[in-house]
């Protein structure tokens, strides 16, 4: 299994050669695009590895809050998931190129969904009224995305 | 220091009942091999090992553990949700009720508690990746055993999720132990 295509050399520690600005979503890392990466389990083609014949299920938002909410899940997703490639691959630039356009792209969708709905945690910008936001809307575990 | 953001790692919107499922799949809620397991086993390990790059993984991926904890509490909780007292005796569990209501407890799919011996601790990052990498392996073979038992798309859904995500945590995993063989680090 590989993070990258096979005729791209790579180390543990050896420097990537410099690469022209990142074609996301899919550069020499070899992603999936965020929705789909998201809907399949991870963003890296070269880990995908389905059971028997199940495909994914892909989550399709039908409410604007559910769109929002669906792209703080993905960007999350994707940003985590570049983490933990960067932990064992730390001097990946690429790779921290495209963590840095997917920060970005959380910290909007994530930034709006609190303006227009609730409070996803303590920086929320819309605590600062009462009814106090942290209780309003349902719980993760009551479903509905 | 941990924060909670208010929603699931992945959505679960299971709306039909069933009590057999969700006593199948407690065992990754509170199993040898389930998440509450994984999380603990890899927060735990991640103190002795040798390297920073290694420390953040074992934060990273035992962090994101805790998400996969909240999924599946959430499919055992939306399996039972209103449950009568006749359903609970017929799926067998009526002694649950008896002794916790309808509170999600920390077991096995046999009904074992949760015990502190699921987990491997021996200083020696060899030996403590290898035991991450099995159990991440365990983990897989599990959430297959469960995708072969459930019946309802919306169960199927997560489950398959949270198997592709063990693939993806064997191979971190498979990429230090390796890094830290060649490079002598341990």
């Amino acid at each position: 299994m590989n993070y990258r295509d096979k005729n791209i050399p790579m180390g543990p520690y050896t420097k990537p050669k410099p690469q022209p600005t990142p074609q996301m979503p899919t550069g020499t890392l070899n992603l999936f695009p965020p929705d789909e990466g998201f809907a399949r389990g991870t963003i890296f083609r070269g880990l995908y590895e389905p059971y028997k014949k199940q495909t994914p299920l892909r989550p399709v938002p039908t409410t604007e809050r559910e769109r929002l909410l669906h792209d703080v899940n993905k960007y999350y997703f994707a940003l985590h998931e570049l983490r933990m490639y960067l932990d064992n691959f730390p001097n990946d630039q690429e790779a921290i190129n495209i963590f840095t356009a997917f920060q970005r792209n959380y910290t909007k969708a994530k930034n709006e969904y609190e303006m227009r709905y609730e409070a996803l945690d303590i920086e929320a910008p819309n605590l600062d009224s009462a009814p106090w936001n942290w209780t309003v809307g349902r719980w993760p575990w009551e479903g509905e995305m | 220091m941990w924060r909670y953001e208010k929603r699931l790692e992945y959505p679960v919107n299971i709306k039909k009942k069933d009590l057999w499922m969700a006593r199948t799949i407690i065992t990754q809620y509170g199993g040898p091999d389930g998440e509450l397991s994984a999380a603990l086993r890899y927060l735990n390990q991640r103190y002795s090992m040798p390297d920073d790059n290694g420390k953040a993984l074992l934060t990273d991926i035992g962090t994101e553990e805790l998400a996969h904890l909240e999924m599946v509490a959430t499919m055992v909780y939306q399996l039972m949700k209103g449950a009568t007292i006749e359903e609970l005796r017929e799926a067998g569990m009526d002694r649950n009720y008896a002794q916790r209501g309808k509170d999600l407890f920390f077991t096995d799919a046999f009904g074992n508690p949760w015990t502190a011996a699921y987990i491997g601790a021996v200083g020696d990052p060899v030996a403590d990746l290898s035991e991450n990498m099995a159990a991440e392996q365990k983990a897989r073979a599990v959430y297959e055993n469960l995708i072969d038992l459930a019946t309802d798309p919306a169960v199927i859904d997560p489950l398959v999720w949270l198997r592709e995500r063990e693939v993806v945590h064997f191979e971190m995993f498979r990429q230090l132990y390796d890094r830290y063989k060649n490079q002598n680090l341990i």
